[in-house]
């Protein structure tokens, strides 16, 4: 089964009215992340108790990932969780609340086995991390066993990654954005849009992947600005299928784990600057810890640069989202229902409503939280948004099967388009970390 | 729900594939070797490519303090 990460199209004349804003579970992601996002400020609302990282000198044994004490604690986040999803389909599909309700301690359960393995530190550091766990046992139980039926009443994938990224909005603070000022801009602002932009065009007018652009453009955000988070974000708004959303990520994930090892050793290799290479890991590592990891090889200066440039380069993750939405509304959208031009009500209809409290958030804790409480929120909203990205993972491979997934590599268009994208990226960026960061053209800020 | 098939892309040359499927097989031995051998310090680094988003890897936050600080 292959199914769009979005609801409906609104019927003519029926959509945009007041109804919606309560009865359509698109606009319930944003109240569900409202709700977390005050709870957390309001401090009602703490990090959800998940399996802990081991692995590692603290926690050597997966025994001490979960004790006994964070038995009551893991039983609440599922309580929290379950109340909040349970309001938002009571309202937009009240004939499925029972379902819901009794497959959801499934859904949750799968995902704490998801999480336990993702926290494994070793095989994480090389991006085995729980969003993967829950995609491999979502696929693992549909094809096989096939998911039960009591299990489809929680598969919600949209409703929990739209209220991750409702969560994620809130991380974006545009006032870090100038922390290294023009330069910082000129490596992650520049190249970023020019790499993503190019990588669609690529995509429709050299491979003709006419039929799979949220494919396309998932892959496209995915290599340009942050892999995971970036597919995620790109994904939803470009309404691509599960299965497009599935593939990026690993695919983006498999070169994250070569380019982590490699791209430091080329920085050695070519004897560049510690800020120059840094600044050139933070522009093209696709996960932001992998970034970290790479420039710590190179030293404090240039992790320091890499991890900066990441942070500011993350910050165009909302005006990506943004632009694709519209971009897709408008381009593909109108025409596919007829349309010669499509007018702002008709944008604003069809429109993911996800990108609303995903800027909102991103607005409110950047320019009216006080930094303190806005880190503070931030830090538990970031623990509520991983879970949650971690159950739609569980629902995304629950729904889908290989055969799928399959038919999307089969071709080796998107392989060659991650080549040829995440090429021009490494030499664009590199030549843009010289310009700005060599010290020949502008004076480093630090 | 809109349901839609996935649509098989079977409009490429034949070298084309090949040279995909031999670039496949390139990248995953290469992934794999890297994971297997334990290549990249993962012992002594917090963070690693598992950390998806800012938030996640507390070397970010560091660093923004660290060159907020020079710059004052």
């Amino acid at each position: 089964m292959s199914v769009e990460l979005e609801n409906k199209p609104p019927v003519s004349g029926g959509g945009g009215g007041w109804s919606e804003l309560w009865k359509k579970e698109d606009w319930w992601a944003v109240w569900v992340g409202i709700i977390f996002l005050a709870g957390a400020l309001l401090a009602w609302l703490s990090k959800p108790v998940i399996p802990k990282r081991w692995g590692n000198d603290d926690i050597p044994s997966i025994v001490g990932s979960i004790t006994s004490s964070m038995i009551p604690g893991m039983i609440l986040t599922g309580i929290i969780l379950l109340a909040f999803f349970t309001l938002a389909i009571r309202f937009s599909e009240k004939e499925s609340t029972s379902k819901f309700m009794i497959a959801f301690p499934i859904i949750f359960g799968l995902a704490i086995v998801a999480e336990l393995l993702g926290n494994y530190a070793p095989l994480r550091h090389y991006g085995v991390n729980s969003v993967i766990w829950a995609l491999v046992i979502g696929l693992v139980i549909s094809n096989t066993i096939r998911t039960p039926k009591v299990f489809q009443g929680a598969v919600r994938t949209e409703l929990y990654i739209k209220t991750g990224l409702v969560l994620l909005g809130a991380s974006i603070l545009f006032d870090r954005l100038l922390t290294m000022g023009v330069m910082g801009l000129g490596v992650a602002w520049c190249v970023t849009p020019i790499v993503l932009i190019s990588m669609y065009w690529f995509s429709q007018k050299v491979l003709k992947m006419h039929n799979e652009r949220g494919l396309a453009i998932t892959l496209a955000a995915a290599t340009s600005v942050c892999g995971v988070s970036a597919a995620i974000a790109a994904g939803s708004a470009a309404k691509a299928k599960k299965e497009e959303i599935s593939l990026a990520i690993s695919v983006s994930l498999i070169f994250t784990v070569i380019m982590m090892v490699a791209m430091p050793a080329l920085v050695k290799l070519f004897g560049l600057d510690p800020a120059v290479g840094g600044a050139w890991l933070g522009g093209t590592i696709d996960a932001t810890g992998a970034v970290v990891a790479a420039g710590a090889v190179l030293g404090p200066e240039a992790m320091e640069v890499a991890a900066v440039v990441k942070m500011v380069q993350n910050i165009l993750i909302g005006f990506i989202a943004f632009g694709i939405a519209i971009f897709f509304v408008m381009r593909y959208e109108g025409k596919s229902a007829g349309q010669a031009n499509v007018g702002v009500k008709e944008i604003w209809i069809r429109m993911p409503k996800f990108i609303i409290g995903f800027m909102g958030a991103s607005i409110v804790f950047t320019l009216l939280i006080p930094t303190e409480a806005a880190d503070r929120a931030i830090s538990i909203a970031n623990g509520w948004r991983g879970f949650l990205f971690t159950l739609a993972f569980i629902s995304i491979g629950l729904e889908s099967n290989f055969k799928d997934m399959a038919k999307l590599v089969s071709g080796g268009k998107p392989l060659t388009l991650y080549i040829v994208g995440q090429t021009f990226n490494i030499f664009l960026t590199l030549i843009a970390a010289y310009i700005f960061f060599s010290g020949r053209f502008f004076t480093l800020p630090f | 729900m809109n349901e839609e098939k996935v649509p098989i892309m079977t409009s490429v040359p034949r070298w084309f594939k090949v040279f995909n499927a031999l670039a496949l097989t390139v990248i995953l031995s290469c992934s794999g070797y890297i994971v297997v051998n334990k290549i990249g310090d993962s012992h002594n680094t917090t963070s690693g490519a598992g950390d998806i988003w800012w938030v996640d890897a507390p070397e970010i936050t560091e660093s923004y303090q660290a060159v907020m600080e020079k710059k004052k």
